[in-house]
């Protein structure tokens, strides 16, 4: 108490800043979708033990006829990261985005590949799909405690479309990998529907909407997507616990009540665009008048899922009702095939 | 020839009529002024000689006001006496008015006024009306015989204050007039009239005339009671500066008198944020009352109400102070090199002081804005009126209004605030002086969310969010002159401050403090040179506290895994601190003339001890002086350090001790003050500060158990502030402040500019020398006021301010797990600016009069350029785009302050 107990200057932003900073400013919002993105890395197994093999997928977003030139995948133990994912040399990423690795000759090639793998290069897409066998050693020097626990080893990606000229251009991301020995290790959820407007539809379906009409979306999470699993509290209490899964909202087109939605109540509300020539806040529909929206799924332990529909918009006259039959039967069996492909954007370089 | 009407002018106002510059009123001292604690009693007229009324200008009936600025001495003795205006004749030549009331006022003995340290030299502004004379009846009108027919009572619209010695008039049909003087409580009785129509009359230089007709009874038969009421043709002239004191002390000690600077734009009609228009002072973000006073912290300056630290001094969003406005006398701002009398503190000083005059007649006061609403009584009371009270009271009431903006979100944002004093004052006792005072604040701000909606991807941060923070205090003052060269000042205060967090279910923080204050100074004048003031300032008290996290708050700095699972983070504690700060000064005048040279040296000695954390010392010599070397110009000068103990925060260790001690600045400062006459007078001062052992984080942080702050920071601050400013004499006053400055910040010196260990995001930690948050480089207010006949007044404000730094982001990398983007930097830390604020805020005022009360309406218009100004930057999620939070829009903010006295 050497001085007065003062209240943060920040308090006295708080409320003029509510009032009058943090309305619309135009900003791109995360929920939209309009550039390329990394949506989503989910990881097989989510929660390996020490020298286990692990493949990775990701969910990728480019926009109209955009294609993916390249991803890069990089993955390194905690003690070679830093707050943005794993170090790795300037200079090599370059070489590798300056978009001349055609230019090289194979020797050169090869050298650059062989730095790259040095630097913990574990899958360079389209060529070398992500795989990586965690290090034997990953847990070494943790007691039987820690073990239990483990690390989060960490998985850069680099996305570079084609064409890039700029690192603007590149979409950077990392994800933690927890390495463990867990009695309950972590699986991933799985995203099994969506519930539209009352009626259960498959992930990949496409629905007739019509202009102006706000559109409920509930995902479908199956029971044991939901997980329990033991934990030993630091004071050696150990607990059950349940994940607290939480869907991240995206959208080319219209707007959402909430970029979030979390378990239990994990139903959003899409707003459509306006009608062509009808000024709109947000992007308005393509030619084609259909939407993508998808929902990626994090159990907050690591494991991800995801799933997309699309919207077809039209006048009320146009729209047939709902049913459980609407539209399935594109990608809906992506958790079957194992492949991740459960959305129309989740194949690599797709869109 | 009528005699002369000499009347006190308060600040240039037009005549207080029947005072006949007897009494003059002790007033506040002026906006921009140098100046010592307030006047606790002006000085009155004792002996006056009526100046010769220059014949060419009698012969011409010619007439005017003459103002003059007269200096006092201690003794109370005219010691100059200088012309600021007078009337001249059409040619422009003099009448010789005010070579006249200048040489009589040469001759003139006030009583001198004083402070609490006994008699100060001061300087007031007079108005010397010249009338010339009414024809003179052949013969004056005899006093009436017989039976008292007409009795009444004449008081003065709006005020009720009953009118001593005006004149009234009776004239009956047959051309009888009678006329008598009214007695002190306003009353008079004529009579000698034939009955039936009368008219009566009552008129006075500086009031409106009054003619009533009415009946006038038999004689012998019940007198008519008829009261009369005279409307002043000024009602302002209360509530401007008059007397001020002669600047003779700290080097820049700048004292804000209430109520000129109440009708400037853009301050709500709080005094309190004029500091912000002051040299010196950075303009706050968003109208906001942060105050970042030459390159300093907002939490190092430090902030008083009557010589008692409070931790804040604006309500929630700092639109408004925590004392009503009517309630505050004056404002001392010191923006650096102050005395030891105030401590524990780097940057600048804000002293708030409040009322100790009170007036005869109870006063009430109901204001009323678009933010809230409050009131204030006050009056005396008492044997002789010996006992001076007031209490006043506000509430806001934004948040009845907020929802209708929100309504349609589900979201509810509910901010309110309230404060209260109350002040008993024992003007009337004998060789002293006991006041007791007691006020206090709270803040609440909640934002409540609708269940379903999620405010973040944590389930941990889900639901309402909830702030308060509250101050209550209990002071008593005591000022007592033990012997002709002894005054004690013993002031005890009791209080309690709160602050309060909490987010969702989870997030919960409290932390109270029971502190006891007490301030005591004995000065002693040892001799005619020297004046020694010895000091206690102590504060102790107890506190407690309890976190309540869902995770481990360090591992968000050490090693943050948004996979790692989480365990709840609880912290609980109490203990108790002391801080028995002495210090000594000294002003010496070595030279005759006392008012050429003073020395300051004083020397004040820092400790804080926080039982089993923290125990800390420091030394702050401090030396300034003053040495008026023209006539009406002053260098200013001064040199010292400033210590200021860590906030409670960073002292905070669970389960060990705290190696940190006070942080430090050097502050210097070399100025110039000239009296340019007329009211005129200019300022300007180089400073510079360098400030080190600045607490910063640390690096080597580890985990909980980590002490988590360091003093490895240091920093500089420097440039030069002007003011030049018209005193409100006559119609208009105004001034142009303008501060060029550079305020700079090195965290960690000794690590070589490396990045410790890049813990704290996107901050300074490890590129040297960076711009500080608020470093403006330029900084120009221009403010004016004109007063309007017939009480409209207009005002207005221009600023033209540097933008703040920022620091620019190029990009950022997806951390997939927090479904969250970081922001790498395209420069260093505040590495690019904001573009320049500019805005220009008018006011218009009108007062209406009535009989019993008086109402002033206002109309603030607030950024009416509408200029664009943009507050901060806002990046979007991936940081690939950024657009400008801008400033306030245009807004028109309507109030209202009704008066009554009874």
């Amino acid at each position: 108490m050497p001085r007065l107990l003062r209240p943060p200057p920040v308090l006295l932003l708080g409320l003029p800043l509510a009032l009058v900073g943090c309305g619309n400013n135009g900003l791109a919002q995360a929920w939209q979708l309009d550039r390329l993105r990394i949506l989503g890395v989910r990881a097989t197994p989510a929660e390996p033990r020490p020298g286990e093999a692990v493949s990775f997928e990701a969910l990728y977003y480019l926009p109209g006829d955009d294609e993916l030139e390249l991803s890069v995948w990089i993955a390194c133990l905690p003690e070679g990261a830093d707050d943005f994912g794993c170090q790795v040399d300037p200079e090599l990423l370059g070489e590798l985005t300056s978009g001349g690795v055609e230019d090289l000759t194979p020797d050169e090639q090869a050298a650059l590949f062989e730095d790259l793998v040095d630097a913990g290069l574990v899958g360079a897409e389209p060529f070398v799909p992500p795989v990586w066998v965690t290090p034997l050693d990953a847990l070494d020097g943790l007691d039987d405690q820690e073990r239990l626990e483990g690390v989060s080893a960490v998985v850069n990606i680099t996305a570079i479309p084609k064409g890039a000229t700029t690192q603007d251009d590149i979409e950077l991301a990392y994800k933690r990998l927890p390495i463990s020995e867990a009695t309950t290790p972590n699986h991933n959820p799985e995203l099994t529907g969506f519930v539209v407007d009352g009626v259960e539809v498959a992930p990949g379906s496409t629905i007739p909407w019509t202009w102006g009409r706000d559109l409920d979306i509930i995902p479908v999470l199956p029971d044991d997507s939901i997980e329990t699993y033991t934990y030993t509290a630091d004071d050696g209490t150990v607990e059950e616990r349940v994940e607290e899964q939480f869907i991240t909202w995206y959208t080319e087109a219209g707007s959402f009540d909430q970029e979030y939605s979390l378990y239990p109540t994990v139903d959003v509300v899409w707003s459509p665009p306006a009608p062509p020539g009808l000024w709109s806040l947000w992007p308005g529909a393509d030619a084609s008048q259909e939407v993508e929206i998808i929902g990626v799924v994090r159990d907050r332990r690591g494991g991800m899922a995801w799933g997309s529909l699309t919207v077809a918009l039209a006048t009320a006259d146009q729209v047939a009702p709902l049913s459980s039959d609407t539209g399935s039967g594109d990608d809906a069996g992506a958790s079957d095939t194992g492949s991740g492909a459960d959305a129309g954007a989740s194949d690599t370089g797709s869109r | 020839m009528k005699p002369l009407l000499p009347t006190l002018l308060l600040a240039g106002s037009a005549a207080l009529s029947t005072a006949w510059a007897q009494e003059p009123t002790p007033a506040e001292a002026p906006p921009v002024e140098e100046e010592l604690p307030p006047i606790t009693a002006g000085p009155s007229l004792v002996d006056f000689v009526e100046a010769p009324y220059p014949d060419a200008a009698a012969a011409a009936r010619a007439e005017g006001t003459v103002r003059l600025l007269i200096a006092l001495s201690v003794e109370g003795a005219v010691t100059r006496a200088e012309v600021l205006d007078e009337p001249v004749a059409e040619d422009g030549s003099s009448w010789g008015f005010g070579e006249a009331a200048a040489a009589a006022a040469l001759q003139w003995r006030f009583t001198p006024a004083r402070d609490t340290t006994g008699p100060i030299p001061v300087e007031l502004e007079f108005a010397y009306d010249f009338v010339a004379p009414e024809p003179q009846p052949e013969a004056p009108p005899p006093p009436f015989t017989g039976p008292v027919q007409i009795t009444g009572r004449l008081r003065e619209m709006g005020t009720r204050r009953d009118l001593d010695g005006f004149p009234v008039i009776a004239t009956d049909a047959s051309g009888t007039t009678v006329q008598v003087q009214t007695d002190a409580s306003g009353r008079f009785a004529l009579g000698g009239l034939a009955a039936g129509p009368v008219t009566l009359s009552a008129t006075f230089p500086g009031f409106s005339r009054i003619d009533k007709s009415l009946s006038a009874p038999d004689a012998g038969a019940e007198p008519l009671d008829q009261d009369l009421w005279l409307r002043n043709l000024s009602y302002a002239e209360d509530e401007i500066v008059g007397v001020y004191r002669i600047p003779t002390e700290d080097v820049t000690r700048r004292t804000i008198s209430t109520d000129e600077i109440k009708r400037i734009p853009g301050t709500f009609g709080d005094p309190v944020r004029v500091v912000q228009n002051l040299p010196g002072a950075a303009r706050a973000p968003l109208g906001t009352g942060l105050l970042v006073i030459r390159g300093a912290n907002p939490e190092d300056s430090g902030i008083y109400i009557d010589g008692i630290r409070v931790p804040l001094i604006y309500h929630l969003g700092g639109y408004v102070s925590v004392i009503n406005a009517d309630l505050i006398d004056s404002i001392d701002y010191l923006p650096g090199m102050y005395g030891v009398e105030y401590g524990r503190s780097m940057g600048g000083v804000i002293d708030v002081k409040t009322k100790r005059e009170y007036p005869e007649q109870t006063r009430v006061t109901w204001n009323t804005d678009v933010l809230d609403s409050g009131f204030l009584v006050e009056g005396t009371a008492g044997k002789n009126d010996g006992l001076g009270f007031a209490a006043a009271a506000r509430r806001s009431y934004i948040d009845a209004f907020i929802p209708i903006f929100t309504g349609g979100t589900g979201f509810t944002i509910k901010p309110r605030w309230y404060d209260y004093q109350l002040k008993l004052d024992g003007v009337g006792m004998d060789n002293g002086r006991l006041s007791a005072f007691v006020f206090g604040f709270e803040d609440v701000l909640r934002v409540a969310t609708p269940e379903s909606f999620a405010q973040g991807t944590d389930q941990d941060t889900q639901g309402d969010i909830g702030t308060k923070y509250g101050t209550h205090r209990g002071m008593l003052r005591w000022e007592r002159r033990l012997a002709d060269d002894l005054t004690l000042d013993f002031v005890p205060s009791f209080g309690l401050d709160l602050i309060q967090f909490n987010l969702g279910s989870e997030f919960d923080v409290l932390q109270r403090q029971w502190l006891v204050e007490l301030r005591t100074e004995l000065d002693w004048e040892a001799s005619e040179a020297v004046d020694v003031l010895a000091g206690l300032d102590f504060i102790g008290g107890t506190y407690d506290f309890a976190v309540e996290f869902p995770f481990d708050p360090t591992e968000t700095f050490t090693n943050y895994d948004p996979l790692a699972e989480r365990e709840p983070f609880t912290q609980a504690g109490d203990g108790w601190a002391w801080g028995p700060d002495l210090y000594l000064e000294s002003d010496i005048r070595p030279l005759q003339d006392r008012d050429k040279l003073l020395l300051k040296p004083g020397v004040r000695f820092n400790m804080v001890n926080i039982v089993d954390q923290v125990e800390v010392y420091g030394l702050d010599p401090r030396f300034s002086g003053r040495a008026r070397l023209v006539e009406g110009g002053t260098l200013k000068f001064g040199t010292g350090l400033y210590n200021q103990p860590p906030q409670p925060f960073e002292s905070w260790r669970p389960g060990g001790d705290v190696d940190l001690g006070f942080e430090r600045a050097w502050a210097n400062e070399l100025g110039w003050e000239q009296q340019l006459g007329n009211g005129l007078d200019a300022d300007v001062a180089l400073f510079y500060k360098f400030l080190d052992r600045q607490i910063v984080g640390n690096p080597d942080i580890e985990g909980i158990d980590s002490q988590f702050y360091v003093n490895e920071g240091i920093g500089r601050a420097y440039g030069v502030e002007m003011i030049i400013r018209q005193a409100p004499v006559g119609r208009f006053f105004g001034w142009i402040s303008y501060t060029l400055s550079r305020s700079v910040r090195n965290d960690y010196p000794e690590r070589d500019g490396a990045d410790p260990a890049g813990l704290f995001g996107p901050f300074p930690t490890g590129q040297g020398w960076y711009a500080y948050d608020f470093d403006q480089t330029h900084i120009l207010v221009a403010v004016a006021g004109y007063k309007l006949p017939k009480e409209w007044e207009l005002s207005g404000k221009v600023q033209y301010v540097t933008g703040n730094p920022y620091t620019p982001y190029s990009g950022g990398v997806y951390d997939i797990d927090q479904d969250y983007y970081f922001g790498y930097s395209a420069g260093d830390y505040n590495s690019s600016r904001l573009p320049p604020f500019f805005a220009m805020d008018l006011r218009v005022d009108k007062m209406f009069v009535f009989k019993n009360w008086q109402l002033e309406v206002f109309l603030d218009l607030l950024n009416v350029v509408r200029g664009q100004n943009p507050e901060f930057t806002q990046d979007n999620y991936d940081y690939t785009e950024s657009a400008y939070i801008r400033g306030l829009p245009f807004i028109p903010s309507p109030g209202f302050e009704a008066e009554f006295r009874f």
